[in-house]
C-alpha cells in the first residue's frame, strides 16, 4: 500500500502546478502551512509574553535593586535600571494580552485546528482556504500592531488585559491610555476578525467536509473540543467587538456609553458623563469567561487524544467526555457575572452566577476522572507529549478546585483582585493550555515537519517547567489568602506585604528557571525542523487519519482518494489484534461480512450517525441549505 | 495507475452557504451585544437613570417598507433564477439592489431628521445617550446593507454574464439569504427601536 502511495503522489507532484515561495510560504492558503504560521508566530509571541513576565517578576522580588541591562533593553523606562511603574503596569497588561489572545487562543488553537481539523475528518483542506489565509493575515497584523504599542513614547495599554474603562477611556487617565490603547483596540480588532474567519472555517469543515464513514461519533476528541471551541469563538467574539466599539466611540468620539461623572484632580474630567462602566464589564466577559474555555478546551482536547494514544486504552467515556465538553461550553455563555461579583450586583443575581459557576464543577470533573481512568493500568508510554498532557491533568486539578472557592460570591469578596486569582488562572488556564499546546507540538511536530523532535531535551523541558510552574504559582495562593493584591509595582511600600518579601523572590527564581527551560524547547524546536530524526509514517501508533497521510506533505493531504473511516479513534489494545492499535482508516479484512453488516445494524454508534444525518437533514430542510 | 480517477467526495451542503450561516450567526450576536448593551443601559422601572425617550424618524419605517418589498423582489428573483427565468432574474436583482440604495437614502433621511431634532451621535446631556444607541444600532446595520448591496450587484453581474441559472445558484443563494437576513434583522431593530424606548 505504501508503495502504491508513494508511486500515486509523485504522480500527483509531478502534475501539480509549482507554487512559487511567496504562495507556499508566504500567502498559503493550505491549511498545513497556515498551522505552521500560526505555531511559529505564536512561539515568537509567547517568548516575548515570557520575557515580559520575567521582567516585571525581577522587579516584584528585587525592587531596589538596580538591573544595568534592564536599562539597555528598555531606555527610558528603566532609568537607572530600576522599572518605571507606569511601564511596569503596561509590561502586566501587555503580558496578559499576549498569553490571552496571541499564544493561547491564536497559537494554541489556530495552530492545531489548522493542522488536524482536515486531517483528522479527512478533508483536503479547509472549507474555504482563502478566508484560512486571511485569517492567518490578520493575526499578524494584529500581532504587529500589538508589539507596537511596546515601542511608543507613551508605552503601551496599562489597565490589565480586560482594559476596564474609565482608564481605557479616557486618555488622561494614565500613559498608555492614548495612543498606546489605541493601538491596543486596533490590534483586538483585526484579532476578532481573524478569529472569526478561522472558526467560521472550523465548524463548516467539521460538519460539512468529513470523509466516508466519519461520522460525527467517529470524530477524535481533538476535532470535539476545536469544534466546540470555534463555536464559542463564533457567538462571543462578535460581543467583544462590540464592547471594543463602543469604548473606541467613548474614546475618539466623545461619546458616553461607558463614561459616568469622572474627577480628575477634583475637575470634572469630562463633558460626556451618563455612561455605565459595568456595562462594559458585562460586555467584556460575556466574551471574557467563553475565552478561557476558547484557551482550556483545545488543550483539554489534544491530552485525550494524546493520553489515550499513550497509554495504549481507548478513552475512558468517549460520550462522557464529548457531553462534558457541550456541557462546558453552554454553561460558559452563563457565568460571566461570577467575574463582577463585587460590582454591586444584586446578591440574587450573584447567586444564580454563583450556582451556574459551581454546575462547572461537574463537567470538569468528568473529565479529569476520564483522564485517569484511562491512564489507569494503561501500558503508558512516557513520551515527552504524554508527561506534557499528565502535567496538564495535574494543572486542570490543582487550579480546577481554587476555581471552586473563586466562584463563590462571598468568598470573592476576600479573595477578589488577589494574588489567588492570579494563582488559579495560571494554573487552570495559563500552565493547563501551555502543557497542553506543548503536548500538541511534540505529538505532532512529526506530522509537521516530516521530523522527530529530541526526546531528552523534551524531558529536561518538561521538568524543568513542570516544576517552575508549581514554584511561580503555588505560594500566590497563600499570598492571595493573605489579602495581597494583584498588579500591584512594589510590595514593600505596604508592612503586610512586605513580610511575602521571601515568597516573592521564591517565586522569581522559579520563574527564572522556567524562563530557562523553555530554551531546550525553542533551541529543540527549530533544531529539529531541519535537522530532526526523519519521522515515520505512524511514529506513535496512533489510530487517527492524520498519520494515513504521507510524510512528505502534499498539497490536498492524501495522494489517491481520501481513506474511508471504518470505527472509532480510539480502538487501542483490543484483544482479538494481534497488533496494540487499530487505525480508524484499516478495513477489517479478518471479520466476516455477515458479522460487519450484523454489527452496524445493532451498534448503538451507528444508530446515532443515522439520527445526525436526520438531522442535518431537516436543518437542512428548515434554512433552504442545498 | 495515471488513468485512475480520484473520486472526490461531494459535500452535503455548499461550504459557502454554511459560512455565510455561520457568518450571520456571528453577526446576529454582535447585534444581541449591542441591544442588549441599549436595555441593560435604559431606566429601571424606578426611572433611576436618565433616558431620553423619543419618537424614531418616519424615514425609518419608510426603510422597513422598502426592505420588505425588496425580501419580496429577491424572493422572486431567486425563484426565476430556479425556473431558468434568465431575464426576470436579472431585472429583479437590479430592482432589490435600487430598493436596497433606496432604503439607504431613506436611512439617510432619517438621521438627517435625528440631528433636527438635536439628536446627535455626541451629545451634551447624559440622558440623550438613547440617540446614541439608535446611531449605533443604526450604523452597524447600514454597514451589512452596504455588503448586501455589494453582493447583490455581483450577482447582477453573473447574472448579466448568464452565470446564474437552474445549476449555478450558489452565488443567487447566498444574496438571497442574506438579503433576507439584513431586511429581518432591519424589522426586527426597528421594532426593537419602537417598543423599546
Amino acid at each position: 500500500m505504501s508503495t502504491a502511495a508513494l508511486h500515486a503522489d509523485e504522480h500527483h507532484a509531478d502534475h501539480h502546478h509549482k507554487e512559487s515561495f511567496i504562495s507556499k510560504y508566504v500567502f498559503s492558503m493550505d491549511h498545513k502551512m497556515i498551522s505552521k504560521q500560526f505555531l511559529i508566530t505564536g512561539i515568537i509571541m509567547g517568548t516575548v509574553g515570557l520575557i515580559m513576565s520575567l521582567l516585571f517578576r525581577l522587579q516584584l522580588a528585587w525592587p531596589d535593586e538596580q538591573f544595568s541591562f534592564m536599562e539597555t533593553l528598555l531606555g527610558k523606562w528603566a532609568v537607572d535600571g530600576k522599572l518605571d511603574p507606569n511601564f511596569y503596569m503596561g509590561l502586566v497588561t501587555i503580558h496578559g494580552t499576549i498569553m490571552v489572545f496571541y499564544v493561547l487562543t491564536a497559537g494554541l488553537s489556530g495552530t492545531f485546528s489548522n493542522l488536524l481539523i482536515p486531517l483528522q475528518v479527512g478533508a483536503r483542506d479547509m472549507a474555504s482556504p482563502f478566508m484560512n489565509m486571511l485569517s492567518y493575515w490578520f493575526f499578524f497584523l494584529s500581532s504587529v500592531t500589538l508589539l507596537i504599542s511596546v515601542f511608543i513614547e507613551t508605552g503601551p495599554a496599562s489597565g490589565g488585559w480586560t482594559v476596564y474603562p474609565p482608564l481605557s477611556a479616557l486618555e488622561k487617565a494614565m500613559p498608555g491610555s492614548g495612543l498606546g490603547m489605541t493601538l491596543w483596540l486596533s490590534a483586538i480588532a483585526l484579532f476578532i476578525i481573524s478569529s472569526l474567519l478561522g472558526g467560521i472555517n472550523y465548524i463548516s469543515t467539521v460538519l460539512n467536509m468529513r470523509t466516508k464513514g466519519m461520522s460525527m461519533n467517529r470524530m477524535p476528541l481533538t476535532i470535539w473540543a476545536f469544534f466546540f471551541t470555534a463555536i464559542l469563538g463564533v457567538l462571543s467574539f462578535p460581543v467583544l467587538l462590540g464592547a471594543a466599539l463602543f469604548l473606541i466611540f467613548d474614546r475618539s468620539f466623545g461619546t458616553s456609553f461607558y463614561l459616568s461623572d469622572i474627577y480628575l484632580e477634583g475637575v470634572g474630567a469630562l463633558e460626556n458623563i451618563g455612561g455605565s462602566p459595568v456595562l462594559y464589564q458585562h460586555l467584556f466577559w460575556f466574551l471574557g469567561h467563553p475565552e478561557v474555555y476558547i484557551i482550556l478546551m483545545p488543550a483539554l482536547g489534544i491530552t485525550s487524544e494524546v493520553i489515550s494514544c499513550n497509554a495504549r486504552k481507548p478513552i475512558f467515556g468517549y460520550t462522557a467526555m464529548v457531553i462534558s465538553l457541550l456541557g462546558i461550553s453552554f454553561l460558559s455563555f452563563i457565568v460571566w457575572g461570577h467575574h463582577m461579583f463585587i460590582t454591586g450586583m444584586n446578591p440574587f443575581l450573584g447567586s444564580v452566577f454563583m450556582i451556574l459557576t459551581l454546575i462547572i464543577a461537574v463537567p470538569s470533573a468528568v473529565k479529569a476522572f476520564n483522564y485517569l481512568t484511562t491512564l489507569w493500568k494503561g501500558n503508558l508510554r512516557f513520551t515527552p507529549a504524554m508527561l506534557f498532557s499528565i502535567g496538564l491533568v495535574s494543572f486542570f486539578i490543582s487550579g480546577g478546585l481554587t476555581g471552586i472557592y473563586l466562584g463563590n460570591a462571598a468568598l470573592d469578596i476576600q479573595l477578589h483582585d488577589s494574588y489567588f486569582v492570579v494563582a488559579h488562572f495560571h494554573l487552570v488556564m495559563g500552565s493547563a493550555a501551555i502543557f497542553g499546546m506543548f503536548a500538541g507540538i511534540y505529538h505532532w511536530f512529526p506530522k509537521m515537519y516530516g521530523r522527530m523532535l529530541n526526546n531528552t531535551l523534551g524531558y529536561f523541558h518538561f521538568w524543568l517547567t513542570f516544576i517552575s510552574a508549581y514554584l511561580v504559582f503555588f505560594p500566590m495562593h497563600f499570598m492571595g489568602l493573605a489579602g495581597v493584591p494583584r498588579r500591584y509595582y512594589q510590595f514593600t511600600l505596604v508592612k503586610e506585604f512586605d513580610v511575602w518579601m521571601d515568597v516573592n523572590v521564591l517565586m522569581t527564581v522559579g520563574a527564572l528557571i522556567g524562563g530557562f527551560a523553555q530554551l531546550f524547547f525553542l533551541y529543540n524546536f527549530f533544531y529539529s525542523i531541519f535537522r530532526g530524526k526523519k519521522a515515520t509514517q505512524n511514529p506513535w501508533n496512533s489510530n487517527s487519519l492524520e498519520w494515513s497521510a504521507p510524510v512528505e506533505r502534499i498539497h490536498g493531504n492524501w495522494p489517491g482518494e481520501i481513506p474511508t473511516v471504518y470505527r472509532g479513534p480510539y480502538e487501542y489494545s483490543r484483544p482479538d489484534r494481534e497488533l496494540d492499535y487499530f487505525p480508524q482508516y484499516e478495513q477489517d479484512e479478518s471479520a466476516p461480512e455477515v458479522l460487519k453488516t450484523e454489527k452496524s445494524k445493532t451498534s448503538p454508534a451507528e444508530k446515532e450517525e443515522a439520527e445526525s444525518s436526520v438531522f442535518f437533514a431537516a436543518i437542512k430542510k428548515v434554512f433552504g441549505l442545498s | 495507475m495515471k488513468s485512475v480517477k480520484v473520486k472526490e467526495p461531494k459535500y452535503p451542503v455548499s461550504p459557502s452557504k454554511l459560512n455565510l450561516w455561520l457568518f450571520m450567526l456571528a453577526s446576529s450576536m454582535l447585534f444581541a451585544a449591542v441591544v442588549s448593551a441599549f436595555i441593560v443601559h435604559r431606566p429601571d422601572a424606578e426611572g433611576r437613570s436618565a433616558w431620553t425617550a423619543f419618537d424614531l424618524p418616519i424615514y425609518f419605517l419608510y426603510s422597513t417598507i422598502i426592505v420588505i418589498a425588496s425580501s419580496v423582489t429577491i424572493y422572486l428573483a431567486h425563484r426565476a433564477a430556479k425556473n431558468d427565468e434568465l431575464g426576470q432574474n436579472k431585472n429583479l436583482i437590479l430592482i432589490t439592489a435600487i430598493l436596497g440604495i433606496l432604503f439607504c437614502i431613506s436611512q439617510y433621511m432619517g438621521w438627517r431628521q435625528m440631528v433636527d431634532l438635536n439628536l446627535t451621535f455626541v451629545n451634551a446631556r447624559p440622558e440623550d445617550i438613547s440617540a446614541s444607541y439608535v446611531w449605533v444600532i443604526t450604523a452597524l446595520h447600514f454597514v451589512h446593507i452596504v455588503g448586501g448591496i455589494i453582493l447583490l450587484f455581483a450577482a447582477w453581474i453573473q447574472s448579466i454574464r448568464l452565470n446564474i441559472h437552474k445549476k449555478k445558484m450558489v452565488l443567487m443563494s447566498i444574496a438571497h439569504t442574506y438579503w433576507h437576513f439584513v431586511g429581518i434583522l432591519w424589522f426586527f431593530l426597528y421594532l426593537f427601536l419602537y417598543f423599546a424606548q
